[in-house]
């Protein structure tokens, strides 16, 4: 079996966005978040603001064209006060003041519109949409805050920053392979549904209800066993509403609050997608057990893009070969090679050595 | 064939068994540690990048003697190189350096072993070992 750890890799850098776009997903939003903080007729309490969504998450794939944004106000929501409908037409008001605040106009404009449960900020020289997503939260961001659903006039429990938590502590407890995981979902819906697409928070939920609920998948295992396991758990959980009936769709449980998240999905974007996976596994299936390993590459270029999953890693390889030398590196607890330390975590420096041995 | 040297001067002054476990408990979490008649055993697993599996692998050892690493899952491929003959790691070159008791497993023995994945991952991609090998430095 051949399991391509290093076009995996080349694969993982291969869909992360473009540095500019995550330099533009970092420094737009603190612009709207201090016009909100500073003013007079639209309140925010402290701290104000958190990036949410997949930006928030660390699981964005491709090119980052919108990043999820809330801002904390005050209120009572068991009372609806403020009325979740006013407070996001007051938003609105007050937002359509932003462009001439910031200067952007002309071509560089903004457009603002109002959404379901947020304020829609398309900055239009940057091709970049933040969505402004006012709650209250009594206990700060990381305890359930509640977000308007304008159409019922209500608000209603979310727990955006919970998810994040939760992710990372999955994340950390299995190896740093969840993140991937979900990247690699993510790119493989991209790439294979340009429309009827679902959700990413709702791939991020069966992701994490695949490990942390059923625990149907071995994360000691390489990624691309994962990523196979991954796609046939997630089919065989939802193929019987296929042969059962003609009209379920999948209740996906909140990964924190456990509410159906995917109450809106329609069926026939279902059934789409439950084919898209089914091709999906059998063909990361195929490159599993195939004995051949161009053949493998293959396969995975079928499940991933040629122009995604590399047929060549010589030169991955020797930067990464470069990047482990003995005497330069260090290693985690839990075995990385690693350049550099990150903040927190033990590192040991691993010292200069030269293999040997008969083989 | 490389032949080892396995027994070291007793002038040395030896780490005990206990500090050495405690060194390597400290430094990597999922080793556990069995005593058997003088010679200590640890298991656990090491994960030399994101994609690759967690290896799980031993390190025996007895005082006076040099620590024995093999990896015990998943099975390595068949002609992996930088192997003794016995299929433990070949880790460092005797030439260049010698195991005395006065040394740290998790200072030495473990990291090695986990660039040694790390490097059997990328030979396991481009049938080439791209670590430091003696093999290309020996005439």
């Amino acid at each position: 079996m051949y399991t391509l750890g290093t076009h995996f890799q080349q694969l993982l850098t291969n869909i992360h966005p473009p540095q500019e776009r995550l330099d533009i997903a970092r420094d737009l939003p603190p612009l709207v978040r201090d016009f909100l903080k500073q003013h007079k007729e639209f309140t925010t309490l402290r701290p104000h603001s958190h990036l949410v969504g997949s930006y928030g998450q660390d699981t964005s794939v491709g090119d980052v064209k919108d990043v999820d944004f809330l801002v904390r106000v005050d209120g009572k929501p068991e009372e609806n006060k403020p009325e979740a409908k006013q407070l996001i037409r007051d938003l609105k008001k007050v937002l359509d003041d932003l462009p001439e605040a910031l200067g952007y106009t002309g071509c560089a404009s903004i457009d603002i519109e109002r959404a379901r449960r947020s304020i829609h900020i398309y900055f239009k020289g940057h091709d970049f949409h933040l969505d402004v997503v006012p709650c209250i939260a009594p206990n700060g961001f990381e305890e359930i805050i509640y977000v308007p659903d304008r159409g019922f006039n209500k608000w209603i429990k979310s727990h955006p920053v919970g998810v994040i938590k939760l992710l990372k502590e999955l994340n950390d407890d299995n190896g740093g392979k969840v993140r991937p995981l979900v990247k690699l979902l993510k790119h493989f819906r991209n790439y294979h549904m340009q429309t009827r697409k679902p959700k990413s928070y709702w791939l991020l939920a069966l992701a994490i209800h695949h490990i942390r609920v059923t625990d149907d998948l071995d994360t000691t295992q390489p990624l691309a066993v994962l990523f196979h396991e991954l796609l046939d758990a997630i089919y065989c959980q939802y193929d019987h509403l296929l042969h059962t009936s003609d009209t379920a769709t999948p209740n996906i449980p909140d990964p924190i609050l456990e509410h159906n998240v995917s109450w809106n999905w329609s069926r026939t974007h279902f059934e789409t997608f439950m084919r898209r996976l089914d091709e999906g596994r059998r063909w990361s299936g195929k490159a599993l057990n195939s004995d051949d390993k161009q053949d493998a590459i293959g396969w995975w270029q079928k499940v991933f893009g040629e122009e995604y999953f590399p047929s060549e890693v010589g030169d991955v390889a020797s930067r990464l070969a470069e990047m482990g030398l003995p005497g330069r590196s260090l290693v985690t607890s839990s075995g990385l090679i690693v350049p550099s330390k990150s903040t927190t975590g033990i590192y040991t420096p691993v010292q200069q050595t030269t293999f040997h041995g008969e083989t | 064939m490389a032949k080892r040297k396995c027994t070291i001067p007793r002038s040395v002054q030896s780490i005990s068994l206990t500090w050495q476990d405690a060194h390597i408990r400290h430094r990597f979490s999922d080793f556990s540690v069995r005593r058997y008649k003088g010679e200590i055993v640890w298991g656990g697993g090491l994960q030399p990048n994101l994609t690759s599996p967690i290896y799980q692998i031993e390190i025996r050892y007895r005082l006076r003697e040099v620590p024995k690493v093999r990896v015990i899952a998943p099975p390595l491929a068949p002609k992996a190189p930088h192997l003794y003959s016995n299929g433990t790691l070949c880790l460092y070159w005797p030439k260049e350096w010698r195991w005395r008791q006065d040394q740290l497993i998790a200072d030495t023995i473990i990291p090695w072993a986990a660039t040694w994945l790390y490097y059997y991952e990328l030979w396991l991609d481009t049938d080439k070992w791209l670590g430091p090998s003696s093999h290309d430095r020996q005439d």
